[in-house]
């Protein structure tokens, strides 16, 4: 191998391994990855204060405190039906916080965590009746199934 | 000849049915709302009306006696405000018996004031019978409890071999129907009242469910286990609250590990 071949060689040597201790730059794709966290997390926060919100309005609907007991006296169907929708929106933002939260850990929420949210509903929507737990009850699946198909 | 235009306590449904369980104890007949661990333990069944108007029946049965609490609300109570409980021996299928108040055995009437009116009406007699404060074999007592409400409660035998009254057997099914009125309250109308014009009832016919027997289990025994209570019920709240601030503690945890990186 002449010599100058060989110096050409350890020349692209040098310049790889020097390539190779280079600090790591902020690339477009690390730029995009902190970015879709934030938006992630973002996201999480809006769909926990809902979460939060409808826990408190299901909490006070199928526990049947005031106002939700005079109103029961009038029409206790259309409260077993809000208690119901309440749960199912309290169930459906839990599911999206937890899952935007997953996402950013770089997991993706399971059926064990969608058990969790369903058993922790369901203490709540026990409370409204067999109409409202019903209702809850299909919604939620209906909502997995969504899901479910969406994502195949 | 005209036609009686009826009005309905409640919204008409298809079948509506009172299934008083064996209490124990029994509720106090004393005309309070208020006693709570006697009414508020035993079935009802709520007649929803339009304009803030609603009815909530309880019932419930204690050895030979049959309990009933009218709960009556309304914006405004008429001063001459009545109930009537019409009751027959007829089985829920039995055709003889329809909405109308003279097809019924027998007629128990109350009034605001505490008077009440019990006869057989098949006959259609016109017996002097005063208006009462009740007695061994009904019991009765009224109370305004509020502004809103009235509260209408009282016993009578079950099964009476009297003619004509309520002969009601353990395990089978009655049909009755409840009136509203307001026409019998004037202390001048001494005697019986007149049956025909009462003209707001509940919608349809009501069967009325015996319990099988008197061990049949009382609404105690089958209460949705024993959370059914204020405490479980703000236990087991406070688990789903645990369970949903679980969720925030992992999204926060999950924010700080986003600004490390």
């Amino acid at each position: 191998m002449s010599k100058l071949r060989k110096s050409v060689i350890k020349q692209k040597e040098r310049s790889q391994v020097g390539q190779r201790e280079a600090p790591p730059r902020a690339t477009v794709r690390a730029t995009d990855s902190v970015l879709r966290d934030n938006y992630l997390y973002s996201s999480a926060k809006k769909a926990y204060a809902f979460a939060v919100i409808f826990f408190t309005a299901a909490v006070w609907c199928a526990g049947n405190f005031w106002p939700f007991d005079k109103l029961r006296d009038l029409n206790g169907t259309l409260v077993d039906l809000l208690s119901g929708v309440f749960s199912f929106l309290l169930f459906m933002f839990v599911v999206f916080a937890w899952g935007n939260t997953l996402e950013i850990q770089g997991n993706v929420i399971e059926w064990k965590h969608v058990l969790f949210c369903i058993i922790v509903v369901s203490l709540i929507a026990a409370w409204s009746g067999l109409l409202g737990f019903g209702l809850f009850i299909f919604a939620a699946f209906g909502l997995l199934t969504f899901m479910w198909y969406a994502n195949r | 000849m005209f036609v009686v235009q009826m009005s309905f306590i409640g919204t008409p449904a298809s079948a509506v049915s009172l299934e008083p369980k064996n209490a124990s104890p029994a509720p106090t007949i004393d005309g309070l709302l208020t006693d709570k661990d006697g009414w508020e333990k035993q079935n009802s069944t709520i007649f929803p009306y339009i304009n803030n108007i609603v009815l909530r029946v309880y019932t419930c049965v204690f050895n030979e006696f049959i309990y009933f609490g009218f709960q009556y609300k309304t914006d405004v109570h008429d001063g001459n405000e009545s109930f009537a409980l019409a009751c027959s021996n007829a089985l829920p299928t039995n055709t003889s018996v329809n909405d109308s108040i003279w097809s019924y055995e027998t007629v128990k009437v109350f009034r605001l004031d505490g008077k009440s009116w019990d006869e057989e009406i098949i006959k259609r007699e016109r017996r002097a019978r005063n208006w009462t404060s009740g007695g061994n074999r009904l019991e009765f007592k009224a109370a305004k409890i509020t502004s809103n409400f009235t509260f209408y409660e009282f016993r009578f035998m079950r099964n009476w071999t009297r003619a004509g009254d309520v002969n009601w057997t353990w395990d089978r099914q009655y049909t009755i129907k409840i009136f509203y009125g307001t026409l019998y309250g004037n202390a001048s109308e001494f005697f019986m009242p007149s049956l025909g014009n009462w003209t707001v009832s509940t919608p349809g016919k009501i069967t009325l469910v015996i319990p099988a027997s008197p061990d049949a289990p009382n609404m105690e025994d089958i209460t949705a286990l024993k959370f059914n209570t204020f405490v479980g019920k703000v236990v087991l709240f406070t688990i789903a609250g645990v369970g949903v601030a679980m969720v925030g503690y992992i999204m926060v945890r999950t924010r700080s590990r986003i600004k490390r990186v």
